[in-house]
C-alpha cells in the first residue's frame, strides 16, 4: 500500500513537472531561432523599432509594418527576397539616411521623391563664372570603381575673390590644407564663394577642419539628442541634454577673408551641418533650403550580411530646434525662374554680390 | 536541471526509508493534525529557469538560470493556516536571436557589465497567506485548505538601446485566490499542492535611463523615460503560482524540505511582459 502511494506521488510529481515545463512554450510562443531569414528579419524589425527616433514625426505605425511583411519570410526566403521586403519595409520611413548594402551593392536608400530638384550645373558656372579652376577627384565612397569630384578650387572672373566647390565630405584628403593653399597662393582674393550644392555629406571631422579656417573661436553649433529608452518618445530629455555636442574648432587661417556660402536641396548630413555652424558664424548662407538630414547615423549588420543604415538621434541646432526633414533655410533665398540655370546661375551672382557688399 | 525531478523522487523515497529510531524520537500524538498548533520558520535555496518575453525590451524570448532563496514562516491550528515569505533571487536571461548582431565601430555591444543580448534581473518576492481547513474530519490524511494570497513582485532589469543602459522597475501586487492540498501519509511526511492565481492587482512599472556612460560629468544618476501604473485585473495583470512540495520531519522540532514552484506572471502596460519561472528549492526548518 505504501509503495502504491509513492508510486502515485513520484508519478505525480514528475508529470506535474513535465506539463508545467511544457507549459511556457505554450504560454510564451518560442523564438524561431534556427530560421535563418525569420531571424534576421526579427532583428531587424526590433532594432529599428527601439532605435529609430522620428516614428512620431514620420506617424509610421511600426507594428503594422511588421503584420503586413512578416507573413512573407520563411524559412526558404532568399536574401534576394529578404533585401526586397527590408527595403519595403525602409521605405515609408523619411529619414534621409536610410540605406540597405549586401556585398558593397546598395538595394535601398532613401527613395527618389526626397531627392529634390538641384539647382547648380557646373559647366554653367564653369563657363560663365570662372577664369581658371582644379578639380580634385577620388574613388567614390559608395562605388569604387567610379571616380567622383570633390573639391573644386578656381578663380571668378575679375580675380578678387576664389571659387570652392565641396563636392563631399567623405574624403580623406586634407581638403581644410587644400583650401587654404589654394586661397593664400592668390593675396588678390578678397573673399570666397564656398559652393556646398551637390554635397551629400561625409565626414564631420573633414567640414569641421574646412570650417574651422574661418573663425578664431570655436563655434558651438549644435546638439545632440539620442535615443535612449524602449518606447518610440524615449529621447534623452532636453534639459539633460550636453548642449551643445558639435563645436567647429578655431583655426582662423582664413578668418580675414569675407566667405559667402551656396547651398541647395541635396546638401546633405555635415553639409547641412556646415550650414548650422556658418549661421553661428554669421557667414551668410544664399540659395535654397539643404535636404534636411542632418542626424547621426549607426550602421548595423545582421547575422546573415546585410548592413542597414539608420538615425538613432536627432541633431537639434544651438536653439534646440529640430532641421530634420525641414532643411536649413539659407539666410538669402533666392528666388529662380525656369530660365535660370541655363545662361546664368542666380545663386552665383547673389554669392559675389553678397561679396561686394561684404568690402 | 533536468536531474532535479529524480533527486526530489530520491528524497521521497528516502524520506520512507529514514533510520527509524528518528521516528521513535517524534512524538507522533503531538504532530496530528486538529491536535496541536504548530509554528514553522524556513529557509529555503535553489534555483530553476526564467523565461520570459518584455516587448519593451524587444520581441525576444530571453531564457536563463534563475538562483535565489526564501526566508518564510507559518503557523498552523486545527482549522485556520497563515504564512508569508521574503524571496531573493537573480537571472541574466539572454536570446539566441541576437547572435552575431553588431552594430558599428563607434558603439559599444557591452556597456557596465550588459551585454546587447542579455537582461540581468533581480527579483524581490514577498507574499503572505491566509487559509481556512475545508474538511474537518482529523482522522483523515488529506487536508483541503482555501483562502486568500496576497503575492508582491518586484523586478529590476538592466538592458541596453542601442549602447544606453535602461533599468527597468516592475512591481506586482495581486490579490490570489488559493487552493491548498496537503497529504500527510505518515507523523512525519507531508506532502502539498497549492495553487493560487490573481484576481486583482495593482501594477507598476517604469524605465530609467542611466545617463552616466556618456554624460559622466553632468549626470551620474538614473533618469525616468517612462512609468505606467494602476489598478489591474486578471486580464491586464496575471500571476499564477504552482507550488508542490515536501516536508520530511526529523525529531519533533526540525524538518527538512524540497519544493517545485512553477509561476506564470503577465502585465500588458505599456508593452505586454511575460514571464514564467520554474524554481526547485531543498530547506531547513524550525517547528515549534
Amino acid at each position: 500500500m505504501k509503495n502504491k502511494i509513492i508510486i502515485t506521488l513520484l508519478a505525480s510529481t514528475l508529470l506535474l513537472i513535465v506539463g508545467l515545463s511544457a507549459c511556457k512554450k505554450l504560454l510564451i510562443t518560442p523564438d524561431e531561432v534556427g530560421n535563418e531569414p525569420v531571424r534576421n528579419f526579427e532583428l531587424f524589425w526590433n532594432d529599428v523599432d527601439k532605435t529609430y527616433p522620428f516614428f512620431e514625426d514620420d506617424k509610421i505605425d511600426w507594428q503594422a509594418i511588421y503584420d503586413k511583411y512578416r507573413p512573407m519570410v520563411n524559412n526558404n526566403t532568399s536574401i534576394e527576397y529578404l533585401l526586397n521586403i527590408l527595403s519595403d519595409m525602409m521605405e515609408p520611413l523619411r529619414d534621409g539616411h536610410r540605406s540597405i548594402t549586401y556585398n558593397n551593392k546598395t538595394y535601398f536608400s532613401s527613395p527618389p521623391k526626397y531627392k529634390r530638384i538641384a539647382k547648380y550645373n557646373f559647366n554653367l558656372i564653369e563657363g560663365q563664372y570662372l577664369s581658371n579652376f582644379n578639380v580634385k577627384t577620388q574613388p567614390d565612397f559608395f562605388e569604387p570603381t567610379e571616380m567622383d569630384t570633390t573639391l573644386i578650387t578656381g578663380t571668378i572672373f575679375g580675380g578678387k575673390y576664389a571659387y570652392v566647390g565641396v563636392r563631399s565630405f567623405y574624403t580623406d584628403d586634407d581638403l581644410a590644407g587644400l583650401v587654404t593653399s589654394h586661397v593664400l597662393a592668390n593675396s588678390q582674393f578678397k573673399g570666397i564663394v564656398l559652393d556646398l550644392r551637390n554635397n551629400g555629406g561625409g565626414y564631420l571631422g573633414v567640414m569641421w577642419d574646412l570650417m574651422g579656417l574661418f573663425t578664431d573661436n570655436d563655434v558651438p553649433y549644435a546638439t545632440y539628442q539620442p535615443k535612449v529608452g524602449p518606447l518610440k518618445d524615449n529621447l534623452m530629455p532636453l534639459e539633460l541634454l550636453n548642449k551643445p555636442d558639435f563645436a567647429i574648432p578655431a583655426d582662423g587661417t582664413l578668418s580675414n577673408k569675407k566667405v559667402v556660402i551656396i547651398t541647395n536641396r541635396r546638401c546633405y548630413s555635415s553639409t547641412e551641418h556646415a550650414t548650422l555652424a556658418a549661421k553661428q558664424m554669421g557667414i551668410p548662407i544664399v540659395g535654397d533650403t539643404t535636404g534636411g538630414a542632418l542626424s547621426v547615423v549607426v550602421e548595423k549588420t545582421l547575422p546573415n550580411g546585410i548592413q542597414y543604415v539608420l538615425v538613432n538621434s536627432r541633431t537639434l541646432d544651438i536653439n534646440g530646434k529640430l532641421w530634420e526633414r525641414l532643411g536649413v533655410p539659407p539666410t538669402f533665398p533666392i528666388t529662380t525662374s525656369s530660365q535660370d540655370f541655363k545662361t546664368k546661375d542666380p545663386y552665383m551672382e547673389a554669392a559675389i554680390l553678397k561679396l561686394e557688399q561684404m568690402q | 536541471m533536468k536531474y532535479i525531478p529524480i533527486l526530489i523522487g530520491l528524497l521521497f523515497l528516502n524520506g520512507f526509508r529514514i533510520n527509524p529510531s528518528f521516528a521513535q524520537e517524534v512524538d507522533e500524538s503531538a504532530i496530528e493534525d486538529g491536535e496541536e498548533s504548530e509554528f514553522f520558520i524556513y529557509l529555503k535555496g535553489g534555483g530553476g529557469d526564467l523565461y520570459m518575453r518584455d516587448k519593451t525590451i524587444s520581441s525576444f524570448v530571453y531564457n536563463g538560470g534563475f538562483y535565489g532563496g526564501d526566508i518564510g514562516v507559518g503557523y498552523k491550528q486545527s482549522s485556520i493556516k497563515v504564512g508569508g515569505k521574503l524571496g531573493l533571487y537573480a537571472s541574466s536571461p539572454a536570446t539566441l536571436m541576437r547572435k552575431d548582431f553588431v552594430y558599428d565601430k563607434f558603439t559599444k555591444d557591452t556597456v557596465n557589465g550588459v551585454k546587447g543580448s542579455e537582461v540581468p534581473m533581480t527579483l524581490f518576492i514577498f507574499d503572505a497567506h491566509l487559509l481556512f481547513k475545508l474538511n474537518n474530519n482529523s482522522k483523515s490524511n488529506w487536508s483541503i485548505w482555501a483562502g486568500a494570497k496576497m503575492d508582491y513582485l518586484h523586478i529590476n532589469k538592466k538592458f541596453l538601446i542601442i549602447d544606453h543602459q535602461n533599468l527597468t522597475k516592475e512591481s506586482y501586487f495581486t490579490v490570489n485566490p488559493m487552493l491548498l492540498l496537503e497529504f500527510k501519509p505518515h507523523a512525519r511526511h507531508q506532502f502539498h499542492y497549492g495553487l493560487d492565481a490573481s484576481l486583482i492587482g495593482y501594477g507598476r512599472k517604469s524605465d530609467q535611463y542611466n545617463a552616466k556612460p556618456l554624460y559622466y560629468e553632468k549626470n551620474d544618476k538614473y533618469i525616468e523615460m517612462y512609468s505606467e501604473s494602476g489598478l489591474a485585473t486578471f486580464k491586464n495583470l496575471t500571476t499564477v503560482n504552482s507550488n508542490l512540495g515536501y516536508r520530511l520531519q526529523i525529531g519533533n522540532h526540525f524538518a527538512i524540505t524540497a519544493d517545485y514552484t512553477f509561476s506564470y506572471n503577465r502585465y500588458t502596460r505599456p508593452l505586454e511582459v511575460r514571464m514564467v519561472r520554474q524554481n526547485f528549492q531543498l530547506g531547513v526548518g524550525l517547528i515549534f
